[in-house]
């Protein structure tokens, strides 16, 4: 009785110190040039420094946040973040298991949204129902925010346990992106010395890239390449690689199960999937020399610096051109562009108005003070500065205001995800890599509209950055495939399914399925990176079938049919949402 | 407060080892109060309740269908072939310490002591980071062997399905050799010079000192070390096997341990991870009963 009371009068005492503080307007954040700071920060008492831990599925970086981001965190709300990153620790699933069976996941935290919902049940999140509208950058997503927690197991009216992120404001249907999450991506000048051949199927990109491992064996450093690198330790229920290229054939892996653009649903384990069709394209690829051989025993790092070391010559994810595409590399062709197969049907979610299956909340641990600067540091992390700091940098380091009162890359922008870019020692000093913003999700995503500019705060669609990236490789491109970019490409030659993102929580595992899951999901990973080095087709399908017997064993009908009806709830919504 | 003398030694004396006792009942018995997960359908975060009470379900679960026997089967056969051959090469320490023993040159004997002992403190993270560097596909191994044409295309090493036994029971061994030589060089550091003296006056060149006077004294420390690893024969630990499975070598090199980890830690699935596990003390305690009875019978001593 009298904690809530004291809760009370905190509150009232709080919300009407924020309430002065919007009015009176904050000095800081004028004082850094932003000029943006609109959000209720700052109405607190800054003066004690905070450092919060932050559980994080997202992050691929353990410990405190350092570099220019950390700086920042200091500026602006006087935090430090301490990064806990199940990814790294090697076994992300036991880390995640003892933390919560220990009672405290940390004080902020992120998280798929079917384990939020499992640690709201467990009482490890607080609910900030009451506070959270009070904040008025959080607030322009209220729409969104109770959508997702009305849908919740044993919530009640007016609770908020959990934030969705990569929202945007731009309608559920809306797909604003100029590239598709997977398509085959190769370098321009590479494919042009190869005859720039059509490619009728797969078949006939393995031998352009056979072709082009041939004219070229090694990078310019000498190192040896191979057209195709994989790694293992992405794998989940199936190996990750090939659930990114199932997507090429209009399907998408969820768990044990395939779901298509057309809305229809079947086993991972149907021979006429797109899992099997895709696992086998690793294997002829691997027939044809061009997998590299450390595949299996390699992790992520060991990938991606091959990717960055040009000894790589097929990408998919359109993330990837980040490690190799600028401006530079466009004029002199070689940056990697997206190439069509003709019997490939991509499937593509529309932008993630709801958000993307990732959740953020706070620990139910924190003291009522830490709540608030919490709060704040949420509210700062969707408004203006925040996600302009986010999606590119510190203005006027990475990027500037021109004479139409736009922003524009600086030369260390342009290059911030391409080379060594060093971080001035006043804006604390590293480089661009290790400074950025290690938590790695975005409440709000690049495509909203920076209300400064009525530009995306996503670089990639300033009207500067577009004209500087027009290139010989873009202008070429163009030419070749009549299209100004993939997504209108694919749009006009009918070759994708772009289905509505739908966010909702959805049913966890009970103990029988997820041991069944887990068992199977080793037997599916170990035995298709075993087929990925078959000797031949026979043993390619011999493999398969017994694959799928021992799943039979394992419980696999009890995984598919879990999954099946887990997830005709999202088609059912994504049918609902396209009427 | 204590009747005489005596007494007083007694309380004095079990002080002392109340500490040990101590550390056993909270290390070793307290955890058995985990063995009441095996009954229940535990999920975190979700708390344990008396609904969620299974009985010998998950006990059961393991060998529900032909597929979890032939797993259940392939894993044991790896645990007892592996520790089977880790037995069976368990007097190669003695022998190591015997020879090293016979060494006269002091210098280099402490350096071959050195040089075998320090592999034991590296973690087998460290040994994988090495085996890697040297065996990857540009790795030493690979470029030593393409250099001297011996090969065109890289072999991968760790990828490798064959002889996954034997390259493991290597790395334990170039792991524990001086290590576990170091109790037999302490034994035989404690035979009586006397007896040496008495068999060189008698004619005995080394090979016989050794074989009737060395050995013959070792022999009780090798049993003793037998039966502890007897008794242990279960758990041949999961580091190694967790560092260098892959999806190649799993069928080999897949043991209980490994399994039940990944069992557990995979899928939050603990319940059936301590059912294995319960089962586990129990067939090792029979085992160990079984060695000390075998002890008793052939050489009329026993360590229980």
């Amino acid at each position: 009785m009298k904690n809530s009371f004291k809760k009370k009068v905190l509150a009232t005492g709080l919300t009407a110190a924020m309430t002065i503080a919007a009015v009176t307007g904050c000095g800081k954040g004028a004082e850094n040039g932003s000029g943006t700071q609109t959000s209720g920060a700052g109405a607190g008492d800054h003066s004690e420094e905070m450092t919060f831990e932050v559980y994080d599925v997202a992050a691929n970086y353990q410990g405190e946040q350092t570099g220019w981001f950390g700086w920042v965190l200091k500026d602006r709300l006087n935090i430090k973040l301490n990064i806990i990153a199940p990814q790294v620790s090697g076994d992300a699933s036991q880390l995640y298991q003892t933390r919560v069976a220990s009672g405290d996941l940390g004080d902020i935290v992120l998280l798929d949204n079917a384990d939020m919902q499992d640690c709201i049940n467990a009482g490890l999140i607080m609910d900030i129902g009451d506070e959270i509208w009070n904040y008025p950058n959080l607030s322009k997503y209220k729409e969104q925010i109770e959508a997702f927690n009305g849908n919740l197991e044993g919530a009640s009216d007016g609770s908020v346990f959990a934030i969705p992120l990569e929202m945007n404001s731009n309608g559920p249907t809306d797909y604003v992106e100029n590239t598709v999450s997977s398509m085959p991506r190769v370098r321009w000048d590479y494919y042009v010395e190869a005859g720039s051949p059509e490619l009728k199927t797969t078949d006939d990109l393995i031998d352009l890239l056979k072709t082009i491992q041939e004219n070229h064996p090694t990078n310019d450093d000498g190192d040896k390449a191979y057209a195709i690198t994989m790694w293992p330790d992405w794998d989940g229920t199936s190996i990750e690689n090939v659930n990114q290229l199932t997507k090429w054939y209009g399907e998408e892996v969820n768990g044990s199960v395939l779901i298509s653009g057309e809305n229809t649903i079947r086993p991972l384990t149907d021979k006429d999937g797109a899992y099997y069709k895709m696992l086998k394209f690793f294997f002829q690829a691997q027939m044809a020399g061009i997998v590299d051989p450390d595949s299996a025993t390699q992790d992520w790092n060991s990938a991606c610096d091959k990717m960055r070391g040009s000894r790589v010559y097929l990408t998919w994810n359109n993330w990837m051109q980040g490690f190799t595409n600028t401006p530079a590399n466009g004029e002199a062709r070689k940056n990697f562009v997206p190439l069509p197969i003709d019997d490939m049907n991509v499937f593509q979610t529309s932008d993630s108005y709801y958000g993307d299956g990732r959740v953020i909340g706070i620990g139910s641990g924190v003291t009522p003070e830490e709540k608030t600067r919490i709060l704040e540091f949420l509210d700062w992390y969707c408004s203006p500065d925040g996600l302009q700091t986010q999606h590119v940098g510190i203005q006027d380091v990475m990027y500037t205001v021109n004479a139409d009162g736009k922003y524009e890359l600086t030369e260390a922008g342009l290059n911030r995800f391409t080379a060594d870019v060093e971080i001035p020692e006043e804006y604390g000093g590293g480089n661009f890599t290790d400074g950025n913003n290690n938590i790695n999700q975005w409440i709000v995503a690049g495509i909203e509209t920076n209300p400064e500019t009525g530009e995306t705060y996503s670089s990639d669609y300033w009207a500067s950055y577009v004209e500087l990236n027009t290139t010989a490789t873009t202008k070429e491109w163009e030419e070749r495939f009549g299209a100004k970019d993939e997504v209108e490409y694919l749009k006009a030659n009918d070759k994708a399914d772009f289905v509505p993102w739908i966010n909702m929580s959805l049913p966890s595992d009970d103990t029988d399925v997820a041991l069944a899951r887990s068992q199977c999901g080793k037997e599916i990973c170990d035995a298709s990176w075993r087929m990925v080095w078959a000797t031949s087709e026979e043993e390619f399908d011999q493999m398969w079938d017994e694959m799928v017997t021992t799943l039979n064993g394992l419980g696999w009908e009890s995984v598919v049919a879990f999954d099946t009806e887990k997830y005709q709830a999202v088609i059912d919504a994504r049918i609902a949402a396209m009427q | 407060m204590f009747k005489n003398k005596r007494e007083k030694r007694a309380f004095i004396n079990f002080l002392l080892i109340a500490p040990f006792i101590v550390l056993t009942l909270v290390f070793c018995y307290y955890p058995l109060y985990g063995w009441v997960y095996a009954f229940f359908d535990y999920r975190p975060p979700r708390p344990m309740t008396i609904d969620s009470f299974v009985g010998f379900k998950w006990f059961k679960s393991l060998i529900e269908s032909d597929v979890k026997v032939k797993q259940i089967v392939s894993v044991l056969r790896n645990t007892f072939v592996m520790s089977g051959i880790t037995l069976s090469t368990s007097w190669i320490p003695m022998l190591f310490a015997v020879f090293l023993n016979e060494i006269r040159n002091t210098k280099f004997r402490k350096f071959v002591q050195t040089a075998t002992t320090l592999p034991n403190f590296i973690s087998w993270v460290l040994v994988y980071s090495i085996a890697f560097s040297l065996f990857n596909s540009t790795g030493m191994m690979n470029s030593f062997l393409q250099k001297l044409t011996l090969i065109d295309e890289p072999i991968l090493f760790l990828q490798a399905s064959d002889h996954v036994w034997l390259t493991q029971w290597l790395w334990l061994t170039w792991k524990n050799l001086g290590w576990a030589a170091i109790m037999y060089i302490s034994a035989i550091s404690s035979i009586d010079e006397e007896m040496y003296e008495a068999a060189r006056v008698d004619g005995a060149n080394r090979w016989k000192i050794i074989w009737t006077i060395t050995i013959p004294n070792l022999l009780p420390t090798f049993f003793v070390l037998l039966m502890i690893n007897i008794g242990n024969f279960l758990s041949n630990g999961m580091e190694q096997y967790y560092v260098f499975h892959n999806a190649f070598n799993k069928e080999y090199i897949q043991v209980l341990d490994l399994y039940v980890f990944n069992l557990a830690m995979g899928s939050g699935s603990y319940s059936i991870s301590v059912a294995i596990s319960m089962l586990k003390s129990i067939v090792s305690l029979a085992l160990l009963f079984f060695a000390n009875g075998v002890s008793k019978m052939v050489r009329g001593e026993s360590i229980l």
